[in-house]
């Protein structure tokens, strides 16, 4: 199995979330993964931050558009329910992304994913058939689950480091090279608090633990640039 | 200092006169936010008439809308011994007229619109006056739901409550919790509230797990971030809500901002140290929430 050829890993915030919230691909895998023995397995603060960070917005995304929707049914009466659903949908949509406008496309699909599984609950808050309120508590339940999830993950799977905010700096040769490689910010700064704990364990290459495609396609630039093994739980 | 009156001390002085024309107390206490307030309502509902508009410019801050000439005009009336100040046993701070001047002439266009406005809201009614602000006229609908209706209510229960046992008589800590979901969601969207958004969702959250059970020494630790978080979204709400009067401040107000939201890191940090003590120890997934993390955050990390 390739994940052996380190015994050191350094998890990645998609693999941490794909396992708290039990998503469906990710979760045989991630968990698959993390029944594995004999791995000494770390991340940073950074990606835990990341997690957090990835499962609090989600929430509030959410919050944001039923909110909406409430708001819109007190105001009138409607006679085509699902056709106002897709305008507000459509709208919070664009509200979010002034603010992630480098990550629309995910809003998008989490707001989309959560509007077409919860249409009849969504349109049932229109009629004003379903309280707002308590489908709201649903909602604050499972993330509120999740972030539980992956306070244990990270007590009871994972070291967390705490790695020098500015590294960017420290290693800026290495910083630079990355960005050529076409990834983003947060990427680029967990990548470089991997080959951080690398040093800092002195392992000769650690196991960059991931799901991320964009990661994945420039694996060998990657490896090239850091001292680190990109890998993908099978 | 010159002595002679500029336009906006005339308005000032209109206020303390109106108001006690139609008063039928002997002496009148005003308090500075009703001066402040009155005077936002006078320009807010009059944007097109530019002189007055530039004359008394606004942002909104701490306490709702507040104008730095309307506040220098009150230290030169006082100076020039027209207003008096008193100060209450509680700090309180109160104007009182001390003497009339005549012939406020710059004003006369704006005299009975100002009249109206105190009759619409006496200066007894100075908290009306408030509400009527931060209802109407309140360019987020985060600023009512989290001042009033989160903040200022446990602000008050507070003065109130001499022990552990009257904590769990006022306090319904499924009511604040509610309270908290009810800015969350009315969290305002320009982008240099992102910041702010994302550490006030992981804050609701941890409010959240601490109110399933809290004593009251922990409480207290809650409520002052409860009161710093405001302070926070105070410090980006003067960025984005101001009159160009004040866009020479826009630098340092934006630094201060950023380097209160990075303190506001601190004190999440802190409070997890809080809620450490009711952690659990095993994963959960149950299948109605696992539908919902499913339904939205798994279409965002497959993206």
């Amino acid at each position: 199995m390739e994940l052996n050829i380190c015994k050191t890993h350094f998890i990645d915030s998609n693999v941490v979330i794909g396992f708290v919230i039990g998503w469906d691909n990710l979760k045989c895998k991630s968990a698959k993964y993390f029944d594995l023995q004999d791995f000494v397995r770390y991340s940073s603060e950074r990606v835990y931050y990341e997690c957090e960070t990835v499962l609090n917005n989600n929430k509030r995304w959410i919050l944001q558009f039923i909110n909406k929707i409430h708001k819109d049914c007190e105001k009138k009466s409607s006679t085509n329910f699902t056709s106002d659903l897709s305008k507000i949908l459509d709208n919070t949509v664009s509200n979010i992304c002034e603010q992630y406008k480098y990550e629309c496309k995910k809003v998008e699909s989490s707001l989309i994913g959560f509007s077409e599984k919860y249409q009849k609950e969504l349109v049932e808050i229109m009629q004003g058939n379903l309280k707002y309120n308590i489908f709201r508590a649903r909602i604050v339940k499972a993330f509120n689950e999740a972030t539980d999830n992956l306070e244990i993950v990270f007590d009871n799977l994972l070291e967390k480091k705490v790695c020098p905010s500015n590294l960017g700096s420290t290693l800026f040769s290495e910083y630079q090279n990355l960005q050529k490689t076409g990834l983003h910010g947060t990427d680029i700064k967990i990548l470089l608090d991997s080959h951080y704990v690398s040093f800092r364990e002195r392992t000769s290459k650690i196991g960059f633990i991931t799901f991320d495609n964009g990661i994945i396609k420039v694996k060998s630039k990657i490896e090239e640039i850091i001292s680190v093994r990109v890998l993908k739980p099978d | 200092m010159t002595n002679a009156l500029k336009f906006v001390d005339e308005l000032v002085l209109t206020i303390f006169e109106e108001a006690e024309f139609q008063s039928t107390m002997e002496v009148t206490l005003f308090p500075k936010r009703y001066i402040h307030k009155i005077l936002f309502k006078l320009t807010n509902e009059n944007k097109d008439d530019s002189i007055l508009f530039d004359s008394v410019p606004f942002y909104w801050y701490n306490h709702g809308p507040f104008s730095e000439t309307v506040a220098k005009s009150l230290d030169k009336l006082l100076e020039l011994n027209i207003l008096h100040i008193h100060e209450t046993d509680d700090d309180s701070k109160f104007y009182t007229l001390k003497k009339k001047v005549k012939n406020l002439n710059q004003i006369e266009d704006y005299k009975d619109y100002i009249s109206s406005l105190i009759k619409k809201f006496g200066v007894l009614e100075s908290d009306k006056l408030v509400m009527d602000v931060y209802y109407k006229d309140k360019p987020y609908d985060f600023i009512p739901a989290y001042k009033k209706e989160f903040l200022e209510p446990i602000e008050k229960k507070l003065k109130v409550i001499n022990n552990e046992e009257d904590f769990y008589d006022i306090i319904s800590l499924s009511n604040l919790i509610d309270n908290c979901y009810n800015c969350e969601e009315k969290l305002p969207f320009e982008p240099i509230y992102k910041g702010f958004n994302e550490q006030f969702s992981i804050f609701s959250s941890i409010l959240d797990k601490l109110y399933e059970e809290i004593d009251f020494n922990r409480f207290i630790i809650t409520f002052n971030a409860i009161d710093e978080f405001w302070y926070t979204f105070a410090q980006a709400l003067r960025i984005t809500q101001h009159h160009d009067f004040y866009s020479n401040k826009l630098d340092r107000w934006t630094s201060f901002y950023y380097r209160k939201l990075k303190e506001s890191k601190g004190t999440i940090k802190n409070l997890k140290e809080v809620e450490r003590t009711t952690r659990h120890s095993k994963l959960k997934f149950t299948t109605s929430s696992s539908e919902i993390l499913l339904s939205t955050v798994g279409k965002y990390i497959s993206d």
